[in-house]
């Protein structure tokens, strides 16, 4: 598969995650997008790297993997003291 | 005397030879000055992982099982792939209780709820003591069977057989 | 062997690409963020693995084809355990499952748990 055609199709990819952050409904959907946006950045770094023989993109991409980790867990930590108080109760009611 | 054995605990082989295989990734094969400082510093400071508690013996199942997991994360990208390409869409997600059969409260448990994600058509929705709440987006008779089988699977890389039945 | 490996390079990257399609495709049709989390999850790490093996294939050396695996891996691991943080996120803030038919204790669970949360 020719470089600049395996870069469109995946742009085009990044395309859709676009319209899901900006569609929603949810947060939960938005972070999906920012997900496969920070996935699909990681693979067109690669792919440029590898095919326009620079092999730093490939330590840039390292980066962005690091960063997904983090990005998630931010996400979460700052809805979490919501989750914590939505988790307790269930807990309780379910003997009934 | 206890700060050696600290510092042994610490310095073990195969910890030695992972981070070097890292840096040895990282650094494209040369610049082994900076390596080695940064290799033993990190050794220091880096707390015990869960991979180091797990029986001896486990560790050549734990590579063992590496693929089956990745055989099993192929299948379930096919067979997503599959359902979003269907001209119609239809779907039979639904929410099923796992409880836990014999895997022990610990890592064991979020290592299978982690590799729920990638199997076929199920996702950990939420970890609780006494049950895995899971998303299966579609539902087949076998997928409770199937949860099981793999609880199994991983029990046996953290605790011995007799402790299984 | 190398001759070998450059051969089978373009399939897998092609294949991953593919993967990154249908992946794409299921975060626009999956009807809700659970089953988009499914699509995301499993289809895209799938692209991302199979593009990596085959760069890793062609790459100059060794040293770099075991970065491009930890570049998977790392997406692999943050990407599986993420998804858990979001859905039970997701659940804890009251956001209800699409259940169709399917079994009915889940659909009843899910949708009480699901008042229950809001």
């Amino acid at each position: 598969m020719p470089l600049p055609l395996a870069v469109m199709l995946l742009l085009s990819c990044a395309g859709v995650g676009l319209w899901r952050i900006w569609r929603g409904p949810s947060g939960a959907d938005r972070m999906l997008g920012a997900e496969q946006l920070s996935t699909l950045a990681i693979a067109i770094l690669l792919l440029l790297g590898a095919f326009l023989d620079q092999p730093a993109l490939g330590d840039v991409a390292l980066l962005f993997a690091l960063l997904a980790a983090v990005a998630i867990a931010t996400f979460v930590t700052r809805t979490w003291t919501r989750l914590h108080e939505a988790q307790r109760r269930p807990e309780e009611a379910e003997g009934d | 005397m206890s700060n050696v054995a600290w510092a042994a605990t610490r310095l073990s082989p195969l910890r030695l030879a992972g981070l070097a295989l890292l840096w040895w990734a990282l650094a494209g094969g040369n610049a082994w000055a900076w390596g080695v400082p940064v290799i033993l510093v990190t050794a220091l400071t880096m707390p015990r992982s869960g991979l180091s508690r797990l029986r001896p013996l486990a560790f050549l199942a734990f590579l063992a099982f590496c693929p089956l997991a990745l055989w099993l994360a192929l299948r379930g990208g096919v067979q997503v792939a599959l359902l979003a390409c269907r001209p119609r869409l239809t779907l039979n997600t639904a929410l099923i209780d796992h409880p836990w059969h014999c895997l022990p409260e610990g890592p064991g448990r979020l290592f299978m709820a982690s590799l729920i994600n990638l199997i076929p058509g199920t996702l950990t929705v939420r970890l609780a003591p006494d049950r895995l709440v899971v998303h299966v987006l579609h539902l087949t008779p076998a997928t409770p069977r199937h949860l099981a089988t793999l609880e199994r699977r991983i029990a046996r890389l953290h605790v011995t057989e007799k402790e299984l039945d | 062997m190398t001759e070998g490996l450059a051969l089978i390079a373009p399939w897998l990257i092609a294949a991953g690409v593919g993967f990154f399609l249908t992946g794409a495709l299921g975060l626009w049709r999956f009807p809700d963020a659970y089953a988009r989390l499914h699509a995301l999850t499993k289809a895209d790490n799938l692209g991302l693995g199979l593009l990596c093996l085959g760069l890793a294939c062609q790459a100059a050396s060794l040293s770099a084809a075991l970065k491009l695996l930890l570049v998977w891996g790392l997406v692999l691991v943050a990407s599986s355990i993420g998804a858990t943080l979001i859905a039970s996120t997701a659940l804890a803030r009251g956001l209800r499952p699409v259940t169709r038919r399917g079994s009915r204790r889940g659909a009843r669970r899910g949708a009480r748990r699901g008042s229950r949360d809001s």
